[in-house]
């Protein structure tokens, strides 16, 4: 009975692993090396990444055909990223795109190839490269810093009266960092006064929100996945106080917030893929690309919900209109 | 297929000092001491803002190292000053040092690609070899581990130590010899600590970059890491600590070498945890079933 439980785990086990050892493939004569390295798996770095595999095919480059795309992703673990890194270059990439800070910082800390990065939100601070505007011989990319200037521009042009604004965000993440930054900058131009909500967990999103509601005339979410996970509380203290609520991305319009300007993280995607086209072509010195946050997304029924009236005008020049919220 | 061991190697290297801090406070002192998580980013961090700011990096590295002794220190303290469950008591530290870091860096973030590091001493080793093995980081690595066990073991040695151990092991029988307890507790995990902040700092140096989540998870794999390297050791012929100490290292080493096999093997987002956990129980069930005691405990 005993040794028959031990021998019964010791066969899945083996059989597990020669499972997963069958999928090591080595690349065939001639074929290049495409490597992508994802920090976890989560909507928006999803939909970067889709959108990065779909122009490289776009573009003729499809996986076992002719080129080899090997994916990695660090599944959230911070201590397996120096790993994929060193695992991406032993594979003797052509080119490796990394997906957020982290992973390009580990991978061009090491990378003796060409390196992409993407949906990367201050490329200079992170110490990628040196400025925004020049090329580099070995390394290019694309940044998903949302322009402040532009969001705030919108709040001013459908809440005209709006004096103090809130921001909720976390501190602890490098996108809300950076945003809280330009935030402060850009406000007085726009004559708000910015009142900071910060949160550590999802679970802080609510009480937070309730503190700065009877504070502020309006509040902002900046491009933070914590916040972003809890936006369903947000939505309900807004409604509840009459509280116009702003966001960054267009998921959280979706789930009840009032406007955004984006930073279109499929655009973002498409821009890193085609970077890489244009470095596996030969190209070098490519300067890194700023996300132009042209998308305008609205909520009408969340507008409604907040006692706020949309002029027709950003209506008709939205990139997508919701009409529902959804749960 | 040797470039996974090189990684593996590498990074078990690197993660044995938090390996370690963990062992030694959960063995010696029977303190499960879950400040590690929050005393490895904190190192991580002080270390990456005073070199960038311009300390020279032996400066950074000896102030980052004694930032995380202070983390262990304020755990013991607050267990013992005001009665707090030794669990609560690192929970509390973990969350201060969170914000603290968070505070130092000024940034959830800071790259450290152009700053310099041990490893540039030994990088014409590095590049001497074939590119995929590493000789040179590993060598450094090796001396690192070698010199600090040696320090560790020499200072568990003298009278200071044999007290340390004794207020860990049997606090009673230590306060009746006149063995002051919450002082030993007090300093052991502020040693210990300092182990996970110099393991943050070579991580920081490593990778590139410290950042505020670089202790999240740290505390599941040092407990894997521990729990593999004591069921691969003989535990027989060695006196108890040289035993803990060696089998942090060991299973470190060989906890890293397992994920990096499985990183190689490409498994998806969703498979990479299960595959890391079945091959822990891979390994516990292999010593397990030599020694026989598996279900004789289950059938009690």
């Amino acid at each position: 009975m005993k040794k028959w439980s031990v021998a019964l785990l010791v066969i899945v086990v083996i059989g597990a692993a020669a499972f997963f050892a069958l999928r090591v493939h080595n690349t065939p004569e001639g074929m290049r090396v495409i490597a992508i390295a994802n920090l976890m798996s989560h909507p928006i770095l999803d939909t970067v990444q889709e959108n990065l595999l779909a122009e490289l095919k776009r573009e003729g480059y499809e996986d076992g055909k002719n080129v080899r795309i090997i994916l990695r992703n660090a599944n959230g673990q911070m201590q397996v990223v120096p790993s994929i890194a060193n695992e991406l270059v032993a594979q003797d990439s052509d080119i490796i795109i990394a997906i957020t800070t982290p992973m390009s910082q580990a991978v061009k800390k090491v990378a003796q190839c060409p390196v992409v990065f993407g949906a990367v939100t201050d490329p200079v601070g992170a110490g990628l490269i040196a400025s925004l505007d020049q090329g580099e011989e070995m390394i290019t990319g694309t940044s998903d810093a949302v322009p402040y200037d532009e969001q705030l521009r919108l709040i001013r042009r459908i809440t005209p009266n709006v004096k103090r604004l809130g921001v909720l965000f976390n501190p602890g993440e490098a996108a809300s960092q950076y945003g809280i930054k330009q935030l402060r900058k850009f406000a007085p131009d726009f004559g708000f006064t910015l009142i900071e909500g910060p949160v550590s967990s999802t679970g802080d999103v609510y009480p937070v929100a309730q503190n700065l509601a009877h504070r502020v005339d309006a509040i902002l979410i900046s491009t933070d996945n914590t916040v972003a996970a809890g936006i369903a509380a947000a939505v309900k203290v807004a409604t509840e106080h009459k509280v116009p609520l702003y966001a960054c991305d267009s998921g959280s319009i979706e789930k009840g917030a009032l406007a955004a300007v984006s930073a279109g993280y499929a655009q973002v995607g498409i821009d890193t893929g085609k970077l890489a086209v244009r470095v596996l072509k030969g190209e070098r010195g490519i300067p890194s690309v700023t996300a132009k946050g042209s998308e305008v997304y609205i909520n009408k029924k969340a507008a409604e919900m907040m006692g706020v009236s949309v002029p027709n005008e950003i209506i008709q020049n939205a990139t997508k209109v919701y009409k529902e919220i959804k749960e | 297929m040797l470039v996974p061991l090189d990684i593996g190697l590498i990074m078990g290297l690197l993660l044995a000092w938090a390996v370690m801090a963990l062992a030694l406070a959960f063995r010696l002192l029977d303190f499960p001491d879950l400040t590690v998580e929050g005393s490895l980013p904190l190192g991580a961090a002080v270390f990456a803002i005073l070199h960038k700011s311009g300390a020279s990096m032996p400066v950074a590295m000896v102030y980052a190292i004694l930032s995380g002794g202070v983390a262990g220190a304020l755990t013991g303290f607050i267990h013992i000053r005001f009665k707090l469950n030794k669990f609560l008591a690192g929970i509390i530290v973990v969350a201060i040092t969170y914000s603290l870091s968070l505070r130092i860096m000024g940034a959830s973030n800071i790259g450290l690609l152009q700053a310099t590091s041990v490893f540039d001493f030994v990088e014409p080793l590095n590049t001497a070899f074939p590119e995929s093995f590493h000789f040179g980081t590993i060598v450094l690595l090796v001396a690192f581990l070698i010199l600090g066990s040696f320090l560790i073991l020499y200072g568990l040695s003298t009278r200071y130590g044999i007290r340390l151990r004794v207020a860990g092991s049997n606090p009673d029988y230590a306060k009746a010899l006149g063995i002051n307890v919450p002082m030993n507790v007090i300093a052991g995990l502020a040693i210990t600590n300092c182990l996970a902040a110099f393991s943050g700092v070579l991580l920081s140096m490593h990778q590139g970059f410290a950042d505020i989540s670089m202790g999240q998870g740290v505390l599941i794999l040092a407990l894997a890491a521990m729990t593999i390297g004591e069921r691969l050791l003989p535990e027989k012929h060695l006196p108890f600590h040289v035993f803990v100490l060696c089998a942090a290292i060991l299973g470190s080493i060989a906890y890293q070498v397992l994920v990096a096999y499985a990183v190689r093997a490409g498994l998806a987002a969703t498979d990479l945890k299960l595959a890391t956990a079945i091959m822990v129980l891979l390994v516990v069930a292999f010593r397990v079933s030599r020694n026989g005691d598996l279900l004789a405990e289950a059938h009690q």
